[in-house]
């Protein structure tokens, strides 16, 4: 197990070596620089920027000093944002998305997994084909499509809803619905196909024989195998959504990460975009060295230290 | 039977988590009673330092914390932190009297203050995006570009309470500039403390204006009404919250749902609705949308093929079918509504430089000009290309347009759209044939607009270079009254009759105010000021 588990760490972390250093390549190669902008300064405003950011330093430069930096845990000064530094914005920003993210993860969990045995359990009854037909469209709708729906609806036309930011707990209820819509429909038809799937196992058949009632079949042995599917699709869908969503915390107005990914793209915000890329590929490699624990504590036929 | 409660017991659990999900109250209203505007600004300023901003929405923040020598209240320009000043007979020195005014901290404020942040924007170390605005101060632009010592910037706190300014020509829009969110004041203490972060919290974010920074965080800005202000009893409204809502259909529902008071933003397929709500406002500002032509490229270096090109250009339609706004159709680079010094608009007394002053198109004069151009009918007219910066609103002006060249003069052109940060490149270095080009600007007087053509100007878009221009916008600076007007007429003429430029329209700010708020105001450059705001 500890074996495994430092092989794991070991090939993470160069992963993010490479995913770091393929980022900061790139992103410089993009043409447009961080200071142009729509009323143009003059070069020599440009000149002082450059030099105060250090980007007049040859390239290779700023990436010893970068990694350098980042080992220390200095992620650098916003190039946009004077005086706010990468980690200030992580800080500040990241317990928005954080609350957004796991509110949306409980939703999804809580309504999706028992959605998914609701309706692998009435197969082809009314209930079933209401789920089947919802989740369908839940996957089908994009969620700016579906933000701006559950606006349009809830806050325009029955204004029992508010329209943006986080300060009641109803302030979460549209964003969480409009975020988790295409997971929570992803999980209960992945429930269902799996449950459906062990329940016509040979062990579920051994098990009635055996006079097991249908609710321990159903929870104790149906279930518990049905979820591998679940938790590898929920272990990397938890890196991203905390991380934020970018159309939902623009559409609601959510201080959250999720605009910062694309903004410091559209502005060439060189540090923070190499921030939150590093941020959002070490959870997402951290969750998926947590999913793959999952599976030895939830499958004792999978063995992860082999 | 089990298997039966077992699914029943699921089926009522969904439906409980789904009507817990949508179970809700009513939401936040403000009552009427309280004395509070709910503002969103649009976005997240990137900086409060008012010498390293050059946005807007800091703009509207600085404004309401800070107080220049001068401020502007509802574009009437009226005595600041300067109580009265003297003017020089050559207008080249101003000599500012201080009044006794206090910062929020209640030390008071001083000549030193404006000298110390004007100095700061003109250190190159510091990097401030403003600082071309402090070139017409003697040794400003030396200072900037690094040949110059701070001591030889001609602004000098001669004492506590008076201020001396010594210009390099006499600028008329000078006391305009005085109320610029880059001219005022700040604390040389403060910032020394902590030269990169004291405007990022509301204990360090010490002004002198009419609010103080409550609040500042990712999700909004909250400012109260400073009651250390030299002139508290003047403002009306306690509390202002602003919001940083980027998506404008949000805006609007927030604004129809209650939870804002003013709606500024508009989703410009929700204009002709919107346009009819009570409350709706559209005023003119100075801001001009055109293409830019490269004159550097064949066949745009023939000024034939740039005046069919403005001629063919049918403004009215673009701004009553496509825009189906209040903006009007411009023929000046120079926005409508500035004045030249004997108060007469400057674009309308220009002339209209052989385009249809109603805005609409000369396609038979356009069709001429091409032909004798060597393109009839546009035949053998090389494909060019026009570029945009990725935005449905600007993908729809350049559709219209590239529709109209193709119907009046047979010619085609190719749209392009860049990622903004690449189209600003890509403009600036002159790689496009014709791209989309807009100007607001800093101070309401036509030099805003016409020095960004000289020569030697970075904003030269359309690389245009004419010697006497550049002679007559030099002359211009160290002229005043009708002298000046003469040579800023001649040049704006000069510019217009090569039409390095096509005018396409002047944008209304437009906005709609909840009927409960009485009192709103706007600057000439429109920023809003809340002060004189009653909730009633």
């Amino acid at each position: 197990m500890a074996r495994f588990i430092a092989d794991r760490v070991v090939s993470i972390i160069l992963t993010l070596i490479a995913i770091i250093t393929v980022t900061f390549f790139m992103m410089h190669s993009v043409p447009g620089g961080p200071f142009a902008r729509d009323k143009e300064a003059p070069p020599e405003v440009i000149r002082a920027l450059e030099a105060k950011y250090h980007l007049d330093e040859p390239l290779y430069v700023q990436y010893v000093s970068y990694i350098k930096g980042l080992l220390a845990g200095d992620m650098g000064p916003s190039f946009q944002k004077p005086g706010v530094s990468v980690n200030d914005i992580i800080r500040q920003s990241m317990p928005a998305s954080l609350k957004i993210g796991i509110v949306t993860i409980v939703f999804v969990l809580l309504l999706g997994i028992p959605a998914g045995i609701l309706s692998a359990t009435r197969r082809d009854k009314p209930s079933d084909y209401a789920i089947r037909f919802i989740s369908t469209l839940g996957q089908t709708i994009p969620s700016f499509v579906l933000a701006t729906l559950l606006i349009y609806i809830f806050s325009t036309k029955l204004k029992i809803m508010p329209t943006f930011g986080l300060r009641s707990w109803k302030h979460y209820v549209l964003p969480c619905a409009a975020l988790g819509g295409y997971s929570l429909s992803f999980v209960a038809r992945l429930v269902r196909s799996s449950v459906l799937e062990a329940l016509g196992q040979d062990y579920i058949r051994t098990a009635r024989a055996k006079g097991v009632s249908e609710f321990q079949v159903l929870f104790k042995h149906a279930l518990r195998n049905s979820l591998i599917p679940v938790v590898t699709y929920v272990g990397p869908l938890v890196a991203t959504v905390v991380t934020g969503s970018f159309v939902v915390e623009k559409v609601f107005a959510i201080p959250g990460m999720g605009k910062f990914f694309v903004d410091s793209i559209t502005n060439r915000d060189y540090t923070v975009l190499m921030g939150l890329t590093i941020l959002d590929a070490a959870l997402l490699c951290g969750a998926v060295l947590i999913v793959d624990l999952l599976y030895g504590l939830i499958d004792p036929r999978i063995r992860v230290d082999r | 039977m089990m298997k039966k409660i077992c699914g029943k017991a699921l089926f009522a659990f969904v439906l409980c988590a789904l009507a817990l999900g949508f179970a809700a109250g009513v939401s936040r209203r403000a009552e009427a009673a309280d004395q509070v505007v709910r503002y969103n600004l649009g976005g997240e300023p990137k900086t409060l330092d008012s010498t390293l901003t050059s946005d807007l929405y800091a703009g509207f923040i600085i404004q309401h914390c800070f107080e220049g020598l001068l401020r502007d209240r509802d574009g009437t320009l009226v005595p600041g932190i300067a109580e009265s000043w003297d003017i020089s007979e050559d207008g080249k020195t101003y000599i500012f009297h201080l009044r006794d005014a206090k910062w929020a901290d209640g030390k008071p404020v001083t000549a030193n203050d404006f000298e110390y942040a004007w100095k700061r924007v003109l250190d190159p170390e510091v990097g401030a995006e403003y600082a071309y605005i402090f070139y017409c101060i003697k040794g400003g632009e030396d200072r900037y570009n690094g040949n110059g010592k701070p001591e030889d910037i001609g602004v000098t706190a001669r004492d506590d309470k008076t201020l001396v300014v010594e210009l390099v020509n006499p600028t008329p829009y000078f006391l305009q500039l005085t109320a610029f969110m880059a001219y005022m004041p700040i604390r040389g203490d403060i910032v020394k403390a902590d030269p990169e972060k004291w405007a990022l919290g509301a204990k360090t974010y010490i002004g002198n204006g009419p609010y103080v920074l409550k609040e500042y965080g990712a999700a909004g800005v909250v400012m109260e009404k400073n009651p250390n202000y030299w002139n508290a009893s003047d403002i009306k409204l306690p509390r202002i919250e602003c919001s940083f809502i980027i998506e404008s259909s949000t805006e609007l529902a927030a604004f129809e749902n209650g939870e804002l008071d003013i709606l500024e933003n508009i989703p410009a397929p929700e204009l002709p609705r919107v346009s009819k709500l009570p409350g709706f406002v559209a005023y003119p500002q100075i801001t001009t949308y055109f293409y830019t032509i490269n004159t550097e490229k064949a066949p745009l270096d023939d000024v034939r093929v740039r005046k069919a090109l403005a001629l063919a250009v049918d403004r009215r339609a673009l701004v009553e079918k496509v825009i189906q706004g209040a903006d009007l159709p411009a023929i000046n680079v120079v926005a409508a509504g500035l004045k030249d010094s004997q108060g007469r608009d400057f674009s309308a007394s220009a002339g209209d430089f052989g385009l249809d002053a109603t805005g609409a198109a000369k396609a038979d004069e356009a069709r001429k000009l091409l032909a004798d151009a060597g393109f009839p009918g546009g035949k053998g007219f090389p494909e060019l290309s026009l570029l945009y910066n990725t935005s449905e609103s600007l993908k729809q002006h350049a559709e219209a347009v590239q529709e109209m060249w193709r119907r009046e003069l047979g010619i085609d052109v190719r749209l392009v759209n860049q990622e903004r940060q690449v189209f600003f490149d890509a403009r600036g270095s002159g790689s496009y044939d014709i791209a989309r080009g807009h100007w607001w600007g800093d101070y309401a007087d036509p030099m805003t607009f016409l020095d960004m053509f000289i020569s030697s100007s970075s904003k030269n878009w359309p690389r245009w270079k004419n010697s006497e221009y550049d002679r007559l916008i030099t002359l211009s600076a160290s002229q005043s009254g009708a002298a000046r007007d003469e040579s800023m007429y001649k040049a704006n003429a000069l510019f217009m009759n090569d039409m390095p430029i096509v005018p396409l329209f002047y944008p209304v700010d437009d906005f709609v105010i909840a009927p409960h708020v009485k009192g709103l105001e706007r600057t000439a450059t429109s920023v809003l000021y809340f002060g004189n705001i009653v909730i009633e």
